[in-house]
């Protein structure tokens, strides 16, 4: 996997990111050599990679990563890295994506970047999908992506947060309710895999 | 395609409406949330034990073919009220194609049965008038659930009324059947309904399993009328002003 360090070209530099690791992502999904367990855990070693887990899991729950115990945020990270690669491979593998093809791309700031690409797919009907990349430490990541739909940008990890936040909200802030809701959701996406 | 993204947004716990171009994700203005959250479980009731039943038995019985030609028929009888809703909204364009479709599809298509004009390239849009009050600067109103209409905003309950009255089937009178167009009324919405919920039913499915499917709905419904109301389109220059901090909740 990739790692371009930033400069001062970031737009170049992140195009380049995405582009090179998207299709890694994807191709890892396409490979007929792997069977399923192999496909499963090569998938989720590139993404562990092209992605910040740990920023978009404090990100979904907010004001609450502060407020959760020590022990309920490590649960809570482990089991929301589990369901969110278990929805990107269930989701990306069913989009059947054969190629990422980066169109443009624009920078909030010179750490936070948004790149403009290209899904294209093998029933011909491609994908607009944006990527927000950060720069951390010398290390592009992708921390969250916004699928097209019909003109309407939705921001996968806002959405994610939405939600979680009004959980947490109802439920007296219960780490215990939220990690049970999520188990729950990811046990249900693993009895869909394509084996 | 879009219902398998749609699909796909709520698997991944994001309800779908996202954040939308000029409206801060979680600003809806929902003031009756008690009361909506009391109608929305009446409507999941609704729709558990009737409607997802009754969809169930209609795709059953009746195929895919079949319920492609219902609906591209009950589009084709929209098209009056889109025309009339393009135009209000200066959408000279888009009126033209709304008029060419429903003369291609009511006459090579078989009284609208066929989208022949889709099939050639002339893509189907929607309009109403609730948009068109939009378009029109009249504000939305606060987020609303009703019972058995679903989620809606005063703007667009108030838009709907006048869509059915600018509806010529609404004020169609059979003079040898004076209760027909009661009953081409009722048929016609039956029909939609059960037609809607076959195609919307992986969506429900998702929406349900959501962590919090009131938020969901109401983040979906908000969102996607706020693209409708720019046809699709995207101002890319204003398309991530309003992203969040990512950092602001980092240890």
């Amino acid at each position: 996997m990739l790692m371009i360090a930033p400069s001062t070209f970031a737009d170049v530099k992140t195009e380049a990111y995405v582009q090179e690791n998207a299709s890694e992502v994807l191709a890892s999904l396409n490979d007929p050599s792997l069977d399923a367990e192999e496909r499963t855990e090569k998938f989720n070693t590139y993404m562990d990679e092209f992605t910040d887990m740990t920023a978009v899991s404090n990100f979904a729950i907010g004001k609450y990563a502060r407020r959760f115990t020590e022990d309920e945020l490590a649960r809570y990270r482990k089991v929301f890295r589990e369901y969110a690669l278990a929805v990107y491979e269930n989701e990306l593998d069913a989009y059947r994506g054969e190629a990422v093809i980066v169109k443009d791309s624009v920078d909030r700031s010179a750490t936070d970047s948004i790149v403009n690409t290209v899904i294209k797919r093998q029933d011909g009907k491609d994908m607009d999908v944006r990527w927000r990349v950060l720069t951390r430490d010398g290390k592009y990541q992708v921390v969250d992506v916004a699928l097209n739909l019909d003109g309407n940008l939705i921001w996968l990890a806002i959405e994610q947060r939405a939600q979680f936040l009004a959980l947490l909200d109802r439920s007296n802030g219960s780490a215990e309710a939220l990690i049970d809701k999520i188990e729950s959701m990811k046990r249900n996406l693993e009895a869909e895999k394509r084996s | 395609m879009t219902q398998r993204i749609f699909a796909a947004v709520l698997a991944m716990g994001l309800g779908a409406c996202a954040s939308t171009q000029n409206a801060e994700p979680g600003m809806i203005h929902d003031p009756y949330e008690g009361f909506n959250r009391q109608m929305f479980a009446f409507n999941t009731g609704v729709d558990k034990y009737a409607l997802g039943p009754a969809a169930n038995v209609y795709e059953t019985v009746t195929p895919e073919f079949g319920r492609d030609r219902v609906g591209d028929f009950l589009h084709n009888l929209k098209s009056p009220v889109i025309f009339v809703n393009d135009v209000l909204q200066g959408e000279g364009d888009r009126a033209g194609d709304t008029f060419a479709r429903f003369l291609v599809n009511t006459t090579v298509g078989v009284a609208g049965l066929w989208d022949v004009a889709g099939y050639n390239g002339m893509e189907k849009h929607a309009e109403d008038f609730g948009q068109t009050l939009a378009v029109w600067g009249v504000d939305s109103g606060p987020f609303l659930v009703l019972p058995l209409v679903g989620p809606t905003t005063p703007r667009d309950l108030f838009g709907a009324g006048i869509d059915r009255a600018l509806d010529p089937l609404t004020w169609t009178e059979f003079d040898n059947n004076p209760d027909l167009d009661d009953h081409i009324a009722i048929s016609r919405s039956v029909l939609g309904g059960l037609n809607a919920r076959v195609a919307l039913d992986d969506e429900i499915k998702q929406l349900n399993a959501q962590p919090e499917p009131y938020i969901a709905l109401r983040r979906i419904y908000s969102s996607q009328r706020q693209a409708e109301i720019r046809n699709g389109r995207i101002n890319e220059e204003e398309a991530y002003d309003d992203l969040p901090d990512f950092d602001e909740f980092e240890e």
